[in-house]
């Protein structure tokens, strides 16, 4: 489990290098507070400010975030006494960095999530302790995949036969505008055009949300979902070009579920 | 059932997640501010028509609106999406503060936010200059000048069509 989370860590992290999305290379001027209680205690510490003005706060904080999964990685494989400390501080850390880089750059901080509580699943330092753990951050995702469906029906997304035709022409406006000819606009353009295609993807994407509800009551058919859960991401990624990679992790929680409950506390 | 052998294993553990199930709902239910690690997840959940009308930044670099195709969407967002929060942070921060000062306030913890740690003190041609910087990375030309427009624009059934003439957003000019 600790490989697989540095596996994910490791290869959303290098996209994000790659884009440059990281303190160091950002260099932010500016930030957009949020109406978020726990984000606006962070806020009064100041510490955005030092991030603005100190190239050191931005590659201590650089490190730290990039590190602390790798330092989590060796104390979960060793064993190590304070892997729960580890743990703990590699998920209020990831918090308060990805707080932070969502306010000064364009990722939405509900990109995180994961980074944020899947540290926490190694913070016991017993078998017994880990499988509690496992199976508490798998709830979670189960109920914040399947609360995006209950949000459609509540604001009324999925009772509207034109909503993804007008997602889809939001989203890609400024391509649309600047490129109609594109392969990329014709095709987005064919499913602005037919609605009833589109809207039957809003449909199958929100049911495969709905589905989620099933991890709730049982774990069999957590492979199943694992499968619907990797398709919304790529699907996510492609076209609506949103990444939602950095939910990777959460996959493990799917597959690692049907292990039992070990008896012994040491296991 | 899960709920229970996670009391009898251990009760911290057990409070710990039903606080954050408890607070999960509380704030999806109150719909509106959130506490970070709580979320809401409600993204492309309201209705949107094909005849709401839409608005866009557009970009002109030494002159000219670049073609978008050629970019990764990251690079795109950079172009696009970050002018849009900074004129965003203009308006916003000052508000969110205010209301977030008095949600504060009722735990008796108003002074806790201070003005001048919530709003940047970042004036727009240190924006620009940001900018400028962070699209030459990806923008393959020397960037000389940037002007940036907000279009209004309507779906007429089959394309795209203009509403109006480009506004210059005066403020986000380079140099």
């Amino acid at each position: 489990m600790a490989t697989f989370y540095l596996i994910c860590f490791g290869l959303n992290q290098g996209w994000f290098l790659f884009h440059g999305l990281h303190f160091v290379a950002l260099q932010p001027v500016f930030f957009l507070n949020k109406l978020d209680i726990t984000g606006n205690i962070l806020m009064s510490t100041g510490l955005q400010q030092l991030i603005i003005q100190s190239s050191g706060v931005r590659w201590a904080l650089d490190l730290m975030y990039f590190g602390l999964p790798f330092v989590l990685y060796v104390a979960a494989v060793r064993e190590g006494k304070f892997q729960s400390w580890i743990a703990i501080c590699t998920a209020i850390g990831s918090m308060l960095y990805c707080y932070f880089l969502s306010t000064m750059s364009l990722v939405s901080i509900e990109v995180f999530i994961a980074w944020m509580i899947f540290p926490f699943i190694f913070a016991g330092c017993h078998l017994q302790g880990f499988y509690f753990r496992l199976h508490m951050v798998r709830y979670l995702f189960i109920l914040f995949f399947f609360s995006t469906a209950l949000w459609k029906l509540r604001a009324g997304g999925l009772f509207n036969v034109e909503q993804f035709s007008a997602v889809l022409l939001k989203q890609h406006l400024p391509v649309l505008v600047s490129a109609p000819n594109h392969w990329f606009s014709r095709s987005i353009q064919w499913l602005i055009n037919h609605r009833n295609v589109s809207y039957s993807l809003y449909v199958i994407a929100t049911g495969i949300e709905f589905i989620f509800v099933l991890g709730f009551f049982t774990k069999k058919y957590d492979r199943v979902l694992a499968v619907l859960f990797l398709c919304f991401l790529i699907f996510d990624y492609f076209l609506m070009e949103i990444n939602y990679f950095p939910w990777l992790p959460f996959l493990g929680c799917l597959y690692f579920s049907r292990y039992t409950l070990p008896t012994s506390s040491n296991g | 059932m899960f709920l229970k052998k996670l009391y009898g294993h251990s009760k911290v553990l057990f409070v710990v997640f039903l606080s954050f199930l408890a607070a999960f709902i509380f704030f999806n239910y109150k719909w509106g501010v959130v506490a970070t690690p709580i979320y809401q997840y409600g993204m492309f959940s309201g209705p949107v028509h094909l005849s709401d009308t839409l608005t866009m930044m557009e970009v002109n670099i030494n002159g000219a609106s670049p073609d978008m195709s050629q970019y990764s969407f990251i690079s795109k967002d950079k172009m696009l999406v970050m002018p849009e929060k900074y004129l965003l942070s203009l308006l916003q921060n000052g508000t969110v503060e205010a209301t977030m000062q008095s949600i504060f306030s009722k735990i008796g913890a108003g002074n806790w936010m201070h003005g001048n740690q919530f709003v940047p003190d970042v004036d727009s041609k240190t924006f620009m200059l940001w900018y400028q910087h962070q699209l030459q990375d990806f923008v393959k030309t020397k960037i000389d000048s940037i002007q940036i427009y907000q279009r209004k624009l309507l779906w007429n059934g089959s394309r795209i069509e203009p509403l109006g003439m480009p506004q210059k957003i005066t403020i986000l000019a380079y140099p």
